[in-house]
């Protein structure tokens, strides 16, 4: 049985009156690259707050490294986060300081490193992520896939084991997604650590993704390799694969499961898209 | 209107008790200020330059209008040097730190709403979570303790030149030489008063910045979001130094 990383049982969130997430299960394996992908507002980022404490859950369990996030001691949580790191959908890189000083932070306030090492540690990341000569710029001065790629030399300056990316490639040209596509395999391949990537763009997901999880009305409605997602034949799935407007996703459909979903049976007999679809075709990582 | 009213008083009164609650988290971090020493004396600096200049001419203008008006009345019954006692003491004890914690209120404290506030709204104070920095410690602690220490500072500065402002206004026009007005000064001016004072600027320091810092880090929704805890900071601090204002001169002169 593989090592599962993140084991979220039955978590709920309500935000703002409206039901996020609604009996959410998820499990994320050593050494995989998992993507959540979903409508925008479908709770995919509320999700992944969720995995770093950031958020307690209503109801459920959110279980990181076999820690319980939601009821943790803050030591606890503290020393998860530890083993985590975070890029941010604009970065969050801090507006007062440079990129050196923005990649040190983590490690000046938290690990007992000389300088000398801290900026042989900062620069070694910065080449990790392809970046160089850029030690002394502003955030304000970097494009938008530059002050992602600073993010994520931040995110991993501790060396992390698991690595989660909120929507890593909004907002970049082709180039600039496909460079970072590149780099988040770099990163499994290189540091061997589990991500867990959130995105609405399905070329990424098929590229990065050893499985891929929609996340539909609240819940993860399918899991499956990027092959089982082009290969299935539920609706739901198809209809967010394709971008088609006509269908059960409907701009209501994140509130209440109203619509009636036309399932054509599985490989197995089974349907694909049941929201217990950690029980659907498994991958082989 | 009235609905509307009513609720921001309710979040007025929440963000009050979000900011006490702020300063004591922040005191349990304060061994560790060695460690925020430089980004401490940043903010000092920060704090004393944006402040000094208004506080300045704040502090001559309310000195010199205080000898105006109670030297024209006093003068009706010959009593016009009372002014050197009169302005002194009001400037020390009350006028100095309160017009200098509503004129940091106004410039600083704001100020650090918006920063903490845009901080907020842009996901930075969460990245810090996440990498287990506690934005209390990083945020809260340098500037709270650099307020607490300039608030004095500039308090002092225009307490000095209100009680030299009255002393311009008592020379050129009611026709007390400096020579006496000072002198009056130095016989009537008691340690107590300079001390209430400074410990009522101390403690106005300390809360304006809680209060900006408490402000920011709740602020939510972007732009507008960051508007509003900018107003707020100013609203409740401006309640805050009048109330804490009475406790304190009822507590050191009662």
């Amino acid at each position: 049985m593989p090592e599962h990383v993140i084991d979220i049982v039955d978590l709920c969130k309500n935000l703002g009156g409206k039901q996020i997430l609604n009996r959410l299960n998820l499990q994320v394996r050593k050494g995989e690259t998992f993507v959540i992908i979903g409508r925008s507002g479908s709770g995919k980022s509320v999700t992944l707050k969720h995995i770093v404490g950031l958020l307690s859950p209503d109801a459920g369990k959110c279980n990181v490294f076999g820690i319980e996030m939601g009821s943790a001691r803050r030591r606890d949580a503290e020393s998860v986060r530890r083993r985590i790191g975070y890029l941010f959908q604009g970065g969050a890189l801090l507006a007062s300081m440079n990129v050196q000083e923005n990649v040190a932070l983590p490690l000046r306030e938290l690990e007992k490193m000389s300088e000398d090492e801290i900026l042989k540690t900062v620069r070694q990341k910065l080449d990790l992520v392809d970046l160089d000569k850029v030690e002394q710029k502003m955030p304000s001065e970097l494009s938008g896939g530059m002050r992602k790629r600073v993010g994520l030399a931040r995110a991993i300056a501790r060396n992390p084991e698991l690595v989660l990316y909120d929507e890593p490639t909004s907002g970049l040209d082709p180039i600039g997604t496909a460079a970072i596509d590149e780099l988040i395999m770099n990163m499994k391949k290189k540091l061997k650590v589990t991500q867990v990537v959130v995105t609405h763009d399905m070329a990424s997901a098929r590229r990065i993704g050893d499985r891929i999880g929609l996340l539909f009305d609240g819940r993860i409605y399918f899991t499956g390799t990027p092959q089982d997602l082009d290969e299935t034949q539920d609706v739901v799935v198809h209809q967010f694969v394709h971008g088609e407007v006509a269908g059960p996703m409907t701009e209501k459909s994140g509130e209440t499961k109203r619509y009636n979903v036309a399932k054509t049976p599985g490989k197995n007999g089974e349907p694909p898209g049941a929201p217990e679809a950690e029980k659907g075709p498994e991958t082989t990582t | 209107m009235i609905m509307r009213t009513a609720l921001r008083m309710v979040a007025s009164v929440e963000g009050a008790g979000h900011a006490l609650i702020l300063l004591m988290r922040t005191a349990s971090w304060l061994p560790w200020l060695w460690r925020k020493r430089n980004e401490t004396v940043a903010q000092m600096a920060s704090c004393a330059f944006g402040g000094l200049l208004v506080s300045l001419i704040v502090g001559m203008f309310s000195g010199m209008v205080l000898a105006l008006q109670s030297g024209n009345t006093l003068q009706k019954w010959g009593q016009e040097e009372l002014i050197a006692i009169v302005v002194p003491a009001a400037m020390v004890r009350e006028m100095g730190p309160v017009m200098t914690g509503f004129i940091l209120a106004g410039l600083v404290g704001s100020t650090m709403a918006a920063e903490v506030g845009t901080m907020s709204v842009s996901e930075e104070i969460d990245a810090l979570e996440v990498m287990s920095i506690n934005p209390v410690y990083f945020l809260a602690l340098p500037r709270v303790f650099a307020l607490a220490l300039v608030s004095p500072l500039l308090t002092l500065f225009a307490d000095v030149i209100g009680i030299f402002g009255g002393a311009f206004v008592g020379d050129r026009i009611l026709g007390l030489s400096y020579t006496t007005y000072i002198k009056h000064t130095m016989d009537t001016l008691e340690l107590k008063d300079i001390y209430s004072g400074l410990l009522k600027a101390v403690v106005f320091g300390i809360l304006i910045s809680g209060v900006g810092c408490s402000q920011g880090m709740r602020a939510r929704g972007g732009a507008e979001g960051v508007g509003n805890a900018t107003m707020r900071t100013v609203v409740i601090s401006f309640v805050f130094i009048l109330v804490f204002d009475y406790i304190l001169t009822w507590a050191v002169y009662q």
